[in-house]
């Protein structure tokens, strides 16, 4: 243990000794750090260039001119497609927009439905394209919503003067049914008076009316024959009233007789009439009035209908029907940082884990390679070799140093991206510490295997620097994966570099538990145990050379 | 007899050559072994063997009685070895380098320091000790290097090579510190193609050519039974040294061969002959040709070219 802390010593004064390394040690992540903060520091794309021709349309050019420059673009116009993809190809701007001419059914509506945007891009700069893309896209974007809205406010008016008109002609259809009703309701009256009619008249014929104008005419009769009678019998006197009494009793009968004829005259007619209004007739009007009272309030439920819906235009959002199903980009999760207009931040948090590791993945190979390759190649190494120290305590030791050296520039950028950043470190940091220390593990003695491997320090140095291109190709960090063959999508899947940033990824990002990063971190472990077994394997043989 | 190294039938094979073929010898308290031998004799790999960086093909080693697998752990404490490629921390300082050293052995912090101050007293680098190594001269160098391989106090101290991109002064310097050592009670175990230097030197010298031991024993004794010739050296005024030659042959001086070395004649005379008379034919026949004699030595041949006899010969 103590020889260990004797090397380690020994590689520390050597690796400090002079200043520029020593500066290189801590301002080497700080310098990293600050580059990658201020690169990623702002939501917006600053400084893309772009070339703009526009044949036919100079107003909608000076539109998306005065939009791009508000976003920062730099435009400059072309005076022909070619000049425009010229400026493209010397890398003057990164894209070559045209606005073109196309067939459209709504020109009526708005002339600038017959435009069409035609990107030229230069594909080899592959990621830059699609982000320059997505910005111009953004602008488009907000100008095709203005036009959309402009002819779907159109429609809607449309749609909201048919709502008014219903609303308006509602009224009359309400006074129609409303008078139906009552007529209904009047009809039934007029129907059971007619009844009622019906049964008097019935009765006035059940009351034998001739048979009783036939007793009042006998009984005239008998008051002629009385009179007659007694008349002769009477003094003068009693003549006198028997006279007035039956002159105005047989006026009197005279007359109910004939009263009695008009009523049972009447009666016949107003039977006549009655039996006219026969009741099957009745009822079939009756029951008519009530399907046109039916009818017209079906009709209002109808009215009602359609004024309900065009009535819910008035509240629908136009963007809503512009874009049905909008596409919002949100972080997954709740606690990143979600920069935007009004608030501008950084992405790093974002590229922090594979920040990271590409920095370990640069580093601690080259580190431990050169470690090893200079203490392979110095002088001192025979001395070390007779020594009665252990081979394996100056691999610990070679191990150890670089593990510290590299610990303590992550260390650095973890600290900063904490304190200046505002990137939560504390939360998970025995996590984050654990996979740091396998990576960190990992790529050190991968680079102790090169440096083995080789025999001069130019060798190595290409060696290590292959073996991070290789992974770094080999992962979605320069090119989209899923254009790859498939066996490249799984030779991509075991890739530690991807392994380490999924899964810092999941800690730093996301707050994932230990459970969902486990299996990576145990392909990391099998990958370190492997790789522990090579070192020793290749340290034998290269020890052997050595001699 | 206190036996440190026996190395009985040692062989050696990489990568299908035989790099060491069958070497037999031993190295004993206190010994001063020289390992001589032309380049790619395999004087370094016998010393790298020797302290266990290749396990042998053959043969049998013994460090101190034990079996070398059971020594190897008490070999790498005890041993030191000052390579012919410096093997320190040139971006370090002196200090530094002889503190991280000493940790490899071990040594506690307060045994530690006091080694420090020795072995910089040693190799006379005490007011150097806080420069950083790139900073001081090659000979610097070498005597730091030395003083890593002391840093531990070893028994046995291997140098390989010691002499190697030295000048003469820096080379009896280094020689003047490796004897110091010596004196101290260490063994030496020296590799070195410095022939000359190390029959002055050595207690014992083996001779190694293509991985075989071709003599070992001392300087005397590999003098005494690898020599035929003896060397006489005359220097004389005005100096006229292919007429002397063919005028002592003439004279009836038995000459093998003579060479002209560093202003001076060499003559090679049969060793069967008597040094006092040829000295005295050259000493009768100088006058005779008007040469005035300014010095004169009979000896039997160099070292080296013993060394160069022997490697040619066999």
């Amino acid at each position: 243990m103590i020889t260990l802390f004797t090397i380690l010593e020994k590689n520390g004064r050597q690796l400090l000794r002079s200043k520029i390394s020593s500066l290189i040690i801590v301002l080497g992540p700080l310098l990293i750090i600050f580059f990658a903060g201020l690169a990623l520091s702002g939501a917006a794309l600053k400084e893309v260039k772009l070339s703009l021709y526009s044949p036919n349309e100079p107003d909608l050019q000076d539109l998306l001119l005065e939009k791009f420059e508000k976003k920062g673009m730099i435009v400059t116009v072309a005076s022909d497609l070619a000049q425009c993809k010229e400026l493209v190809k010397e890398g003057a701007t990164n894209i070559c927009v045209e606005i073109a001419k196309k067939e459209s059914t709504l020109i009526q509506y708005d002339p600038r439905f017959g435009n069409q945007l035609l990107f030229y891009v230069d594909y080899s700069k592959v990621r830059l394209v699609w982000i320059v893309i997505n910005s111009i896209k953004t602008i488009i974007n907000e100008q095709n919503l203005e036009i959309s809205t402009h002819l779907l406010t159109k429609i809607t008016e449309n749609f909201q003067s048919v709502s008014k008109e219903i609303t308006t002609k509602r009224a009359l259809l309400d006074t129609a049914i409303e008078k139906g009703e009552f007529v209904e309701r009047n009809f039934e009256d007029v129907s059971a008076s007619l009844e009622a009619a019906r049964d008097f008249s019935i009765s006035l014929q059940n009351a034998q009316l001739p048979h009783l104008q036939i007793l009042i005419s006998n009984q005239l009769l008998s008051l002629n024959s009385l009179n007659a009678t007694l008349s002769p019998a009477l003094p003068p006197e009693g003549k006198i009233i028997l006279a007035n009494y039956y002159q105005t009793t047989s006026v009197a009968l005279t007359e109910l007789n004939s009263k009695l004829g008009g009523i049972i005259l009447a009666n016949n007619q107003f039977t006549t009439l009655l039996n006219r209004a026969e009741p099957t007739q009745t009822r079939t009007i009756q029951l008519q009035l009530q399907e046109n009272v039916n009818e017209l309030k079906k009709l209002r439920q109808s009215l009602d209908k359609i004024h309900n819906q065009l009535a819910g235009t008035e509240n629908i959002k136009l963007e809503e029907i512009l874009t049905p199903i909008p596409i919002l980009i949100n972080p997954i999760s709740e606690e990143q940082f979600v920069p935007t207009s009004s608030t501008p931040g950084s992405y790093l948090e974002y590229l922090l884990p594979a920040l990271l590791v590409l920095i370990i993945l640069f580093i601690a190979p080259v580190l431990s390679s050169t470690l090893v390759m200079k203490e392979r190649k110095s002088s001192a190494s025979f001395r070390n070799k007779i020594a009665p120290v252990s081979p394996f305590t100056f691999l610990f030791s070679t191990y150890f140093t670089a593990l510290i050296l590299i610990s303590f520039q992550t260390f650095i950028l973890l600290l900063i991206s904490h304190f200046a950043f505002n990137i939560n470190i504390i939360q998970n940091l025995p996590l984050i510490t654990l996979v740091l220390i396998i990576i960190i593990s990992l790529y050190t003695i991968v680079g102790m295997i090169i440096a083995h491997l080789f025999n001069t320090e130019e060798t190595a140095l290409l060696g290590t620097m292959s073996f991070s291109i290789l992974l770094l190709v080999l992962s979605e960090f320069i090119l989209p994966i899923e254009a790859a063959p498939l066996f490249i999508g799984k030779l991509v899947g075991l890739n530690p570099f991807v392994i380490t940033e999924t899964i810092l990824r999941k800690i730093l990002v996301f707050n994932l538990p230990f459970a969902s990063v486990l299996t990576g971190i145990v392909l990391l472990l099998v990958y370190l145990i492997l790789s522990v077994g090579l070192l020793l394997v290749v340290t034998r043989f290269s020890n052997k050379e050595l001699n | 007899m206190d036996d440190i190294f026996v190395l009985n039938n040692i062989s050696l094979d990489l990568d299908g050559n035989k790099i060491l073929k069958e070497l037999k010898f031993s190295i004993t308290k206190n010994d001063f072994l020289g390992i001589l031998g032309p380049s790619g004799s395999g004087k370094t790999t016998l010393l790298k063997l020797m302290i266990g960086l290749y396990p042998p093909t053959s043969g049998e080693l013994f460090y101190k009685g034990k079996s070398f697998s059971d020594a190897l752990p008490q070999i790498r404490k005890e041993v030191g070895f000052a390579s012919q490629k410096y093997s320190f921390y040139s971006d370090l300082t002196l200090k530094e380098n002889l503190t991280y050293f000493g940790r490899l052995y071990n040594l506690k912090k307060e045994l530690l320091t006091e080694r420090i101050d020795q072995v910089l007293t040693l190799v006379e680098l005490t007011p150097h000790k806080d420069k950083k190594v790139m900073h001081i001269s090659g000979g610097m160098q070498r005597r730091l290097d030395i003083a890593c391989a002391m840093i531990h106090d070893p028994e046995v101290l291997f140098l390989d090579e010691p002499f190697t991109g030295l000048d003469p002064q820096l080379r009896e310097h280094i020689l003047l510190l490796i004897k110091k050592i010596w004196s101290q009670g260490k063994t030496i175990v020296l590799s070195s193609h410095f022939i000359n230097e190390m029959e002055g030197q050595c207690k014992k010298v083996c001779i190694l050519k293509e991985g075989s031991l071709l003599t070992y024993g001392t300087p005397i004794d590999i003098r005494k039974n690898n020599t035929t010739l003896y060397e006489l050296t005359l220097q004389t005024s005005p100096g006229k040294y292919p007429a002397i030659a063919s005028y002592l042959a003439d004279k009836g001086l038995n000459i093998t061969k003579y060479a002209l070395k560093e202003n001076k004649l060499v003559l090679y005379l049969p060793k069967e002959g008597v040094p006092y008379n040829y000295l005295r034919n050259v000493l009768i026949g100088l006058p005779e040709i008007n040469e005035f004699l300014l010095n004169i030595k009979i000896d039997t041949i160099s070292f080296e070219e013993i060394f160069e006899e022997l490697v040619n010969k066999k």
